[in-house]
C-alpha cells in the first residue's frame, strides 16, 4: 500500500514541479545572474521538486514490480477506518462550504450530530442533545470569550430581514 | 545585574492576571495535546493560533509558548502509564517508564519526570535570558548574504533531524519553499502561480496550511487505529518518590538539562535528538547498564530533562535570529509576524516587554506544569478514556473555527481542506511533513536574501560564504552532517556484528 502512494506521491511532486518549473519559465529568471528575476528561484526549486518526485517514483514503482508477496485483503477494521476517512473529509468539504450559508449555530449542530453518529458510533438520542449543546458552548466560547466574529447564516438573515 | 533587572520587569509584565490567564490557558491546552497520542504541540498551537490574533503580541507569544514546553511535560503521561509517546520528544521515556510502571512505580516515575522536566525547563530559560542579549548583539550587522547562508544551514541542518528517508525529506523542503513563494513576488508585486485568483495574490495562509497539514491529516490519520488500552491514575501517595529513586534521578537530571539546552540551541535538531542523546549518556555512564530497559530511574529522568531543556534554547534561534529552530516555533514566528513584531536581533532592544515578559512567563509556567501535573494527573488520564469518534470531530470542527476566525474566508478553509488531504497522503507515503512547514515560513526570506545578495555580489556566489556569521553557521552545519554520518555508519556496524553474532 506505501508503495503505492509512494508512486502517485511522486508523480505528483512531478506534477507540481514541472508547474511551477514552467510558470517560472514564463516569469522570467531575469537578464543576469547580478539581477534575477521572479522566476529564477521558484524555478530551480521546481526543477528539484521534479527531479526528486521522479527519483521516489521510480524507486517505489521498481520495488514494487520486485515485491512477490501478494498484499493480504483489507481487514474489517481497515474498511472501518477508510468509510470513517470518506465520511470525515465529506463532512470537512460540507462544513466549509455550508459555514457561510447556514450560519454557526445549524451547520455545527449538523457537523457535530453526523459526526459524533458516524464517527462516534453513538444513537441519534444521545447525539443530538450532545450536538445541540457542544454547538452552544462553542459558539458562547468563541464569540463571547475570545471576541470572535462567526456568520449567523445567509438563510437566517433572508428569512429574519 | 543588567539582567536581574530586566528579569523583574518581565515578572511584573507576566504576572498581571490576564497573562497568568493565558500562560495557565497554554499549559493546561498543552498538557492535553501532550497526553492525547496523536496531538502534539505543533497540532495543538497550530489549532489556537488563529484565537490567539485577539491578543496583544505578549499575550499571544505566552499562551502558545505555554502550549509547547506544556505538551513536553504531558507527554510523558501516556509514555509512563500506556507505553504510547503523548508527542515524539516522549518516545525514549516509553522505555523505562513503562517498565517502572509495570513494578507498581507509575507514580514516582511521573513525579521524576515532572520535577526533571521543571528543572530543565528553568534551566534553559535561565540560559535563554544569559545568551540571548550577547548572540543578538553579534547578530546586529549580518547581511542579506550572511541571513541567506544561516537560513538555508537551518534547513539543511533540518534534513538530518527529520524521521523520513533523505530524499523524501529534500522534496517536503522544496516542496515548502515553493508553496512559500505562491502570490506576489515581494521585490517586484509580480503575481505568481496566482491563476488570477485575487485570495492567492496574499500568499497562502500560514494558519490554514498548518493547521491542515498537523491538525487535520492527524485526524484523517487516526481512522482505523485502536486504542483500547485504559489506563488508570495513580493515587497520590503513590506520587512520592523513594529516597533511592530520588538520589538516582539528581546526577542524571543535571546532565540532561546540559545535553538538551546544546541541542535545543543548534536549528533543525530539535528536542527527539536530545532525549536519545540524553539516553545513549546515561547509559554508558550508568554501573548498571543491564538496567536500562528494565525500569532504570536515570532512563526517565534524564531524557525527560533534555527534552524540556530543549524548550528555552530552541527559542534562542528565534528570538535573536528570527529562525524558527524547530517547526513548532515557526508557529511562534508566525503568530508574532502576525502582531507586527519581526523576531530577530533587534527584538530584545524594540519589544523588552516581549522578551522578558516571556522568560518570566515561561518560570511561572513550568511552575504551574508541576502542579498540574503531579496531583492533577488523573484529570488528563481521564481524557484517555473519551472515544476517539467523539473527540475526533469536536477537533476538525474547531480547525474550521479557527481558520475561518482569521479572516471570514472560505477560500482558506479549503486550502487547509486540502493541506490536510496532502498532509494524509504525505504521511501514508512515509514522508515527514514537519520540514515542509519549515520551508514554507523561511521562503520568502530565503528567496528576498538571496536576490538581494546576488544584487549586491552582481552575481558573485562566493559573498555567501564570506563574514564570521556565515562561516560559524556553515562550521555547525559541517559538525552536524559528520555526527550524523559517524553515528549512522556505527549504528549501521553494530547493526551487521549483530546479525554476524
Amino acid at each position: 500500500m506505501q508503495r503505492r502512494v509512494e508512486v502517485a506521491t511522486g508523480a505528483a511532486l512531478v506534477l507540481a514541479g514541472g508547474y511551477f518549473s514552467s510558470a517560472s519559465w514564463r516569469l522570467g529568471a531575469g537578464p543576469d545572474p547580478s539581477a534575477p528575476g521572479p522566476g529564477a528561484v521558484p524555478g530551480l526549486i521546481g526543477l528539484g521538486l521534479m527531479a526528486c518526485g521522479c527519483f521516489i517514483a521510480t524507486v517505489a514503482l521498481l520495488s514494487l514490480r520486485k515485491a512477490s508477496v501478494k498484499t493480504v485483503a483489507a481487514s474489517v477494521s481497515y474498511d472501518q477506518g477508510n468509510k470513517k476517512l470518506f465520511v470525515a473529509i465529506v463532512m470537512l468539504f460540507a462544513g466549509a462550504l455550508l459555514l457561510e450559508p447556514l450560519g454557526f449555530m445549524l451547520s455545527t449542530f449538523l457537523f457535530l450530530s453526523i459526526g459524533f453518529i458516524v464517527l462516534g458510533g453513538a444513537s441519534w438520542r444521545g447525539a443530538l442533545p450532545a450536538a445541540a449543546l457542544a454547538s452552544t458552548g462553542l459558539w458562547l466560547f468563541f464569540t463571547k470569550l475570545l471576541g470572535v466574529g462567526l456568520p449567523f447564516g445567509r438563510i437566517v438573515e433572508i428569512l429574519l430581514y | 545585574m543588567e539582567v536581574l533587572t530586566h528579569l523583574a520587569n518581565g515578572l511584573a509584565i507576566a504576572a498581571q492576571p490576564k497573562y497568568l490567564l493565558y500562560c495557565f490557558i497554554g499549559c493546561f491546552w498543552g498538557t492535553i495535546v501532550g497526553v492525547l497520542p496523536g496531538l502534539g504541540p505543533l497540532a495543538g498551537m497550530a489549532l489556537l493560533l488563529p484565537l490567539t490574533f485577539s491578543l496583544d503580541p505578549s499575550g499571544a507569544v505566552i499562551m502558545l509558548s505555554g502550549i509547547f514546553y506544556g505538551a513536553m511535560y504531558g507527554g510523558s503521561t501516556t509514555s509512563i502509564l500506556m507505553r504510547i509517546p503523548g508527542e515524539a520528544a516522549s518516545v525514549v521515556t516509553c522505555i523505562d517508564g513503562y517498565e517502572m510502571a509495570k513494578k507498581g512505580r507509575a507514580g514516582a516515575a511521573l513525579t521524576i519526570a515532572a520535577l526533571g522536566s521543571f528543572f530543565g525547563g528553568v534551566f534553559s530559560v535561565i540560559g535563554l535570558m544569559l545568551l540571548a542579549p550577547t548572540v543578538a548583539q553579534a547578530m546586529l550587522s549580518i547581511g542579506p548574504a550572511a541571513e541567506f547562508t544561516i537560513l538555508m544551514s537551518a534547513l539543511l541542518i533540518s534534513l538530518f533531524a527529520s524521521s523520513g528517508p533523505m530524499i523524501k525529506t529534500i522534496a517536503m523542503v522544496l516542496l515548502g519553499l515553493v508553496l512559500a513563494m505562491i502570490g506576489l513576488d515581494p521585490l517586484t508585486a509580480t503575481p505568481r502561480f496566482t491563476f488570477g485568483s485575487l485570495e492567492l495574490s496574499d500568499g497562502l495562509n500560514f494558519a490554514a496550511i498548518a493547521i491542515g497539514l498537523f491538525g487535520v491529516s492527524e485526524i484523517l490519520m487516526s481512522f482505523g487505529q485502536n486504542v483500547d488500552e485504559r489506563p488508570k491514575a495513580p493515587k497520590l501517595r503513590d506520587m512520592v518518590p523513594t529516597r533511592q529513586e530520588l538520589k538516582e534521578s539528581v546526577a542524571p537530571t543535571i546532565r540532561g538539562s546540559f545535553i538538551g539546552f546544546a541541542f535545543g540551541i543548534v536549528p533543525g535538531v530539535g528536542h527527539i535528538v536530545s532525549t536519545f542523546a540524553s539516553y545513549a549518556v546515561e547509559k554508558s555512564l550508568s554501573k548498571t547498564p543491564e538496567m536500562f530497559g528494565k525500569g532504570a530511574v536515570a532512563g526517565v529522568a534524564g531524557p525527560e530533562t533534555a527534552n524540556n531543556a530543549t524548550t528555552g534554547a530552541a527559542m534562542i534561534p528565534l528570538l535573536v535570529l528570527g529562525i524558527p529552530a524547530i517547526p513548532v516555533t515557526a508557529v511562534l514566528l508566525s503568530a508574532l509576524t502576525i502582531h507586527g513584531v519581526q523576531p530577530g536581533p533587534m527584538l530584545i532592544a524594540d519589544h523588552p516587554e516581549i522578551f522578558w515578559g516571556l522568560i518570566a512567563s515561561m518560570l511561572i509556567g513550568n511552575l504551574m506544569l508541576v502542579i498540574l501535573n503531579l496531583p492533577l494527573v488523573g484529570i488528563f488520564v481521564s481524557m484517555l478514556r473519551l472515544p476517539y469518534g467523539y473527540l475526533a470531530p469536536v477537533v476538525l470542527l474547531t480547525c474550521i473555527i479557527g481558520v475561518y476566525s482569521m479572516k471570514a474566508s472560505s477560500f482558506d478553509l479549503l486550502v487547509m481542506i486540502f493541506a490536510g488531504l496532502a498532509g494524509y497522503a504525505l504521511r501514508r507515503g512515509g514522508f515527514d511533513i514537519a520540514p515542509l512547514l519549515l520551508a514554507f515560513v523561511l521562503g520568502d526570506r530565503i528567496e528576498i536574501n538571496f536576490r538581494r545578495a546576488m544584487t549586491i555580489s552582481e552575481g558573485d556566489l562566493a559573498i555567501f560564504i564570506k563574514g564570521p556569521a556565515a562561516q560559524v553557521s556553515l562550521a555547525i552545519v559541517v559538525v552536524v552532517t559528520l555526527v550524523v554520518v559517524l553515528y549512522r555508519m556505527r549504528k549501521r556496524f553494530a547493526g551487521g556484528k549483530a546479525e554476524l553474532g
